[in-house]
Formats: structure tokens, C-alpha cells, sequence
């Protein structure tokens, strides 16, 4: 199951808009596959978003499935106005904030960073690089990895949100607006922002102050 | 095109977001703009790390999870509300608050019925005054003794001077006297002929109250001066 979501590359989320209006059509008669089609079809996607966005694979877990459970829930609201997958995103931003919002308020003393994710997790994770990758370029790639998701952790959320919905999962500008409920001009202008400060957070060292 | 200019214009271009005028005076301006290519050089980059990541997938597939999850809240409310998280729930705490709220207001009733009533009281409007509050002095009537005690018979010989609070409970006893000056050696026969004094107690709107009587015993020596 593993392998075939961490293919859920953006090519299989980008499927035809009328084979979404079946599966959200048989996922509001009850049919309990659909509902399990549409998990396996975005799970990827929302737990992906929410462990870059919270920097924490336990936390990402629960999300996801509150995400998914409050889609379940929502779904004879959804008027089909933007597509399932850009209302799902929504739904995992505002779930990710308002987590956040919660959990700072208290001391995670099982919190893993998203850094020290297992061996398993990390091959898991990148399993579209090659199987036989040089151990030292694979070494590499982690700090890399790491080095990036440190400098996100030191961008505002709003921020962050923006640069994995454009960078990471490459929405166009009218799907973020439609994801975070801004203008389109205000992603320009936020996405604007956001580079220069995600910028200026890779070159600094960390503990530096941020931008 | 200025440097200011280009800076802001370079997430667009990296877009391609740009109209053709701005796109090409961008591109001229980054040909000889060493400070500026190197800007746009360093935010490429950082695109392109993010562009890189790879993409985190779950240990292991959710469906069954949320399913049955789904499944139980079908049940009934009471086994969902279980499940919820702490931060769903929150809303939880306004309902219940009606309950706690007419519980309060109950006791609160109850505890004004039975303990204190509003009164007007003279030049403070009004009060709530309770088997706790202290009514004006003014309005009290004082406690009077139904045996004098001759105080002074109990008295040591010698110089001495003891000043005694008496508090005088609603029934009129005695409820305890305090040596509050003077010589504890010289005040216990005083001390225990004041005990056992009674009093018509102290009237205030004609319920009696309880109140404190204050008394300086004193005996002194007086001689002439000599001459």
C-alpha cells in the first residue's frame, strides 16, 4: 500500500475531473470503497503536506486522518465549485493550524522532528530515487533534506504553507488561492515573500534570527 | 530597470509571470547586474530544494483507520465523542456550562435565602448582609448584663489594670473573653467571674446579634504627695 501512495506523485492526483465526480458521488452514497479509494488517492498528498507543515510524523498521522474523517464528514457541503483535491488541501492547511495553534500551547516529549525520521521511513519516503544510489549521496540527500525542513521550521506558517503548496506539490496560483482562501494576487505577493524569506533561511546558519 | 525594481519582480519572472516588456528588461538587467544575478542565482536554488524534496508517504495506508473510525461514530454520537480530539471537542464545553450555570445560580439562591438577605442599610444603600457581615454600630443596641459582676472584687491587691473583650454570643452567653492588656497573672479570677456573666443581648432591628463588649478594670493607689 506503502509503495503505491509514495507513487501518488502529482500525475496520479491530476486525474480526470469526471473520474473525481464518481468517486465523490459513490463516497456520498455510502459506498465504503470509494471512501477508501479516495484516502489511498490523497493520503500521500495530506499526510506529506502536514509532515513538512508541522515537522512531525506522528502529528502528520493524526492529521490526516482528521483531515480525511472532517472530508467524510463535510462532503454533501462540497459544491464542487474547486476540485476535491484543492478543498481536501484547504481542509489540511486549516487542520495543520489549528493543530499547531493547539499543541504549541504544550511540551510534545514524544515529538520527533521530521529529521530523524527511521532509515525505513526515509527509503520509504524516497522511493523515487534509485535503489541503488551511492550510500554517500544518500547521505548527503538527508542532511539536505534536513537542512531544508529546519529552514522551513523557521518560517512563519503562512509561509510555509504557501512554499510546499507551489514548490513541493506545484499548485498553479488560482489552486492555492482556492486552498487558503486568499486572492490571487495575494499569492503573488505572499509567494513573493515567502522565497525571500525561505532564501535567506537557507543561507543563514540556524539559530540565527529569522528573516 | 533598477535593482529595486528587479528584486521585486524576480518571483514572477521565475514564474514566468511576468509581462514580456518586464520579463525582457528583467533578463537584460540580471546580464549586468552582478548583485542582482546573484540574488536570482541563490533564489533559484532555494526553489529548487523545495522542488526536490522527496515526498513523505504514511507508514502505513490510513483507510482502515479512518474507516472504522467512521464506522463507530454511525453507532452514535456518545462513542464519537470519545474519539474526538481534544481540540474538536472544545466546542463541548459551552453546553455544558448551561448545567453549571443553574447549578450555581441554585446554590447561590440557597445560600441568600438562608444566610443573608438585602437590606438597605442607612448611608451605604443597599447591602447583602449575612450571618458574616457586621451590621452599623449605630443601629445596635447595646448588650446588657443581668448580673453585674463587681469585677473589682476579683481584682489582686495592688496597683493593677486589665482590659477585657467580652463577646456576647445571640443567646446572650458568654461565647469568649480576651485579655487584650495587662498582666495575665493578675486576670484569672477576673478572667473567670467575666465567663460566667449573662446578658440581654444585643438587638439590631430587633434580631439579636451577636456583639463584643470591651471593658478597662483598673485599680489604682492614689496617694496624697507629701509635704
Amino acid at each position: 500500500m506503502a509503495s503505491e501512495v509514495s507513487l501518488s506523485s502529482a500525475k496520479t492526483l491530476d486525474a480526470a475531473p469526471e473520474v473525481e465526480d464518481a468517486l465523490v458521488a459513490r463516497c456520498r452514497q455510502g459506498d465504503p470503497d470509494a471512501f477508501a479509494g479516495l484516502v489511498s488517492r490523497y493520503e500521500g498528498m495530506v499526510y506529506g503536506l502536514a509532515s513538512r507543515l508541522l515537522g512531525d510524523p506522528e502529528e502528520a498521522r493524526d492529521v490526516a486522518q482528521e483531515v480525511f474523517l472532517q472530508v467524510f464528514r463535510a462532503l454533501d457541503r462540497f459544491e464542487g465549485r474547486s476540485r476535491i483535491k484543492t478543498w481536501i488541501y484547504r481542509i489540511a492547511v486549516n487542520q495543520c493550524r489549528n493543530r499547531r495553534r493547539f499543541w504549541r500551547r504544550r511540551v510534545l516529549a514524544h515529538a520527533r522532528p521530521i529529521e530523524s525520521m527511521t532509515a525505513q521511513e526515509e527509503a520509504r519516503a524516497s522511493s523515487e530515487h534509485s535503489l541503488a544510489e551511492d550510500p554517500f549521496a544518500s547521505v548527503a540527500r538527508r542532511e539536505r533534506a534536513a537542512r531544508v525542513q529546519a529552514a522551513l521550521a523557521r518560517l512563519s506558517f503562512d509561509h510555509r504553507a504557501i512554499l510546499l503548496l507551489r514548490e513541493s506539490d506545484g499548485l498553479t496560483g488560482e489552486e492555492i488561492a482556492a486552498a487558503l482562501g486568499i486572492a490571487e494576487g495575494t499569492v503573488k505577493s505572499r509567494l513573493a515573500r515567502a522565497r525571500d524569506a525561505f532564501r535567506l533561511c537557507l543561507e543563514r546558519e540556524p539559530g540565527e534570527e529569522t528573516p | 530597470m533598477t535593482c529595486d525594481r528587479v528584486k521585486d519582480r524576480l518571483s514572477g519572472y521565475l514564474d514566468d509571470d511576468l509581462q514580456a516588456d518586464d520579463s525582457r528588461a528583467v533578463r537584460l538587467h540580471l546580464d549586468v547586474c552582478g548583485a542582482c544575478a546573484s540574488r536570482w542565482d541563490a533564489l533559484r536554488a532555494s526553489v529548487q530544494v523545495l522542488r526536490d524534496l522527496p515526498r513523505l508517504v504514511p507508514p502505513e495506508s490510513l483507510a482502515p483507520g479512518i474507516l472504522s473510525r467512521l464506522e463507530v461514530e454511525g453507532r452514535g454520537p456518545g462513542l464519537a465523542l470519545l474519539f474526538r480530539p481534544a481540540w474538536n471537542a472544545r466546542p463541548l464545553i459551552l453546553p455544558s456550562l448551561f448545567p453549571a450555570a443553574l447549578v450555581f445560580v441554585a446554590a447561590l439562591g440557597a445560600a441568600v435565602t438562608l444566610e443573608a438577605v438585602p437590606r438597605f442599610v442607612k448611608g451605604n444603600g443597599w447591602a447583602w448582609l449575612g450571618a458574616e457581615s457586621l451590621p452599623p454600630v449605630a443601629e445596635v443596641s447595646a448588650p446588657r448584663s443581668r448580673d453585674a459582676v463587681l469585677a473589682d472584687d476579683f481584682m489582686p491587691p495592688g496597683e493593677a489594670s486589665l482590659f477585657f473583650e467580652t463577646q456576647v454570643a445571640q443567646d446572650g452567653r458568654v461565647a469568649e473573653v480576651t485579655l487584650l492588656d495587662g498582666e495575665v497573672a493578675d486576670a484569672g479570677r477576673v478572667f473567670n467571674a467575666l465567663l460566667r456573666e449573662r446578658f440581654e443581648p444585643a438587638l439590631y432591628r430587633g434580631r439579636p446579634v451577636k456583639t463584643s463588649v470591651y471593658r478597662l478594670i483598673s485599680r489604682l493607689d492614689v496617694h496624697a504627695p507629701e509635704t
